[in-house]
């Protein structure tokens, strides 16, 4: 596709601005701002992977796979608004690095995909990025039945429970809320919508059977990675809300 | 009804100059608040001390404490005459068992509810029989636990605490949520069950003709401070000191 054909679907925004403009939905801002983020951050983003693919460099590598992890760390750990900062930094940056070492790690022992970086960073990409909608969904619905619940915890610590024990129940509430999108999203596959990878490689000029065997192993790598990013998060990020002595923290989520 | 005592029985639960003080955020700084001062204590089996006061005088938060919930800005709780440190905190939750006033079941059958603390420590227990030792139905044990009335709710919530074989018994309030019938009811459960299993009981009231009628020793606390802590008949009597006398007759209760 050429430059001037893409600059064509620049028009694709204007009706949106018209559209925003019309109605004065007062977005149009916004739209531009977005725009203009996009084109920015999606050529750089496509420069620098051409540059890694090319120079084929270990630390060029994993300089790319450390700032997935920062941003997606930095997104999903504004969910955790009743941990300490440092502790959701710690739990949700330990559960992404442990899904995307676990699930790559298996990919290329396993001699799925080559160990090349044109394989291993769109891998990565999508592996760390639903760790991150797993981890973040994770810890704000922990945080939410630990609330709704207190009085069960309460109930289960006098009864002599540990507390991971009075925590059991919100914990796998946490975790199955961290996993539904990917197995609601497993079951719809190809009904409802051709995922974003499998289209591209279509269009591209692949084969459909073909790209649909990638799509079906990124399916089952994503299901893995997030069944395990949700878990790690629920079951180390529930620790802070407790003491050592199996009572509440002063973090426990309360109502305000 | 009172359970007769053996008074050369040590005590079980000892409690002496426990602080409780907690940070209360306000506006402009943060505060302290004394939830607990210095408050001393103690109970022997088969006794029960009851806990009397006004709202906010510190009483459910004594249990709460006794309970291991809260940890102690100051003074020590033994339990069986060791610190109670000692003791791995879930182990003492479990001889020191805490009845909320409120009670809270999880989603599933009385039989789930009844056994839940039991499992924690793999106590066996036969469900019908603890139903029935706290006169419920037994074709309740299928049921659905938040189903149950206020007054069964209460009793089933007791029940849990008693199958997980506890020494001594933090009762708050167990009788406020219930009419004249299901108060007088669970009233007898308790005091029949505690005598059978000589259990300890610290049974927080706020209604002093109740701690009358079922109490060894009354302890009185106002603002977080023991003010007086009497045998019963000497609390109920005219030789209690003013500060007894006085709180009985605002409760309207005095002698």
């Amino acid at each position: 596709m050429s430059l001037s054909t893409l600059s064509f679907s620049l028009s694709f925004i204007g009706i949106a601005l018209f559209l925003s403009y019309r109605e004065q939905l007062a977005l149009e801002k916004d739209m531009l701002v977005g725009t203009v983020r996009a084109i920015i951050q999606l050529f750089i983003i496509g420069y620098v992977l051409q540059y890694v693919f090319d120079l084929r460099s270990l630390p060029g590598l994993l300089s790319i796979l450390t700032v997935m992890v920062v941003v997606a760390v930095q997104n999903a750990s504004k969910r955790a608004t009743a941990l300490p900062r440092s502790q959701s930094i710690l739990y949700i940056a330990g559960a992404l690095i442990l899904s995307e070492v676990l699930t790559l790690g298996m990919l290329l022992g396993l001699g799925i995909v080559p160990a090349e970086p044109r394989f291993i960073i769109p891998f990565s990409g999508m592996i760390i990025g639903n760790s991150m909608i797993a981890a973040g969904l994770t810890v704000s619905r922990l945080q939410a039945e630990l609330l709704n619940q207190k009085p069960l915890v309460l109930t289960a610590l006098t009864l002599g429970a540990t507390s991971r024990q009075a925590a059991a129940r919100a914990i796998k509430a946490a975790v199955k809320a961290g996993m539904s999108p990917t197995i609601d999203g497993m079951k719809t596959v190809g009904l409802v919508q051709l995922p974003g990878m499998m289209t591209g490689q279509i269009i591209a000029g692949a084969n459909p059977v073909e790209a649909v065997k990638y799509q079906l192993l990124i399916q089952l790598v994503l299901t893995a990675a997030t069944a395990i990013a949700s878990m790690a998060v629920g079951l180390w990020s529930y620790r802070p809300f407790f003491t050592a002595d199996h009572q509440l923290s002063p973090c426990y989520p309360n109502k305000t | 009804m009172v359970v007769n005592i053996d008074k050369t029985v040590a005590s079980v639960l000892e409690w002496q100059n426990i602080s409780l003080t907690i940070m209360v955020q306000t506006r402009e700084s943060q505060v302290e608040r004394h939830l607990l001062h210095r408050v001393s204590g103690k109970v022997s089996p088969g006794e029960i001390l009851c806990l009397l006061g006004p709202s906010g005088s510190g009483k459910s938060t004594l249990l709460t404490a006794l309970n291991r919930l809260h940890s102690l800005s100051e003074g020590e709780i033994r339990f069986r005459g060791q610190p109670v440190e000692k003791y791995p905190v879930t182990e003492l939750r479990r001889r020191v068992a805490y009845v909320a006033q409120r009670p809270a079941f999880f989603p599933g059958t009385v039989e789930e509810n009844l056994s839940y603390g039991a499992r924690l420590w793999g106590i066996s227990i036969d469900p019908p029989l603890w139903l029935e030792r706290v006169r419920l139905d037994r074709s309740l044990l299928s049921q659905p636990a938040d189903t149950l009335s206020g007054g069964q709710q209460q009793r089933l919530s007791f029940a849990r605490s008693l199958a997980v074989k506890p020494d001594v018994l933090l009762l708050d309030e167990p009788t406020s949520a219930l009419d004249i019938h299901g108060a007088r009811e669970l009233k007898e459960i308790v005091l029949t069950v505690v005598e059978r299993e000589n259990l300890a009981v610290l049974w927080v009231t706020h209604d002093p003709e109740q701690a009358r009628r079922i109490s060894h020793r009354v302890l009185l606390l106002t603002e977080g401070r023991v003010s007086a802590c009497l045998p019963t008949e000497v609390f109920f009597s005219k030789e209690a000191p003013e500060v007894v006398r006085t709180f009985l007759e605002i409760k309207g209760d005095g002698p």
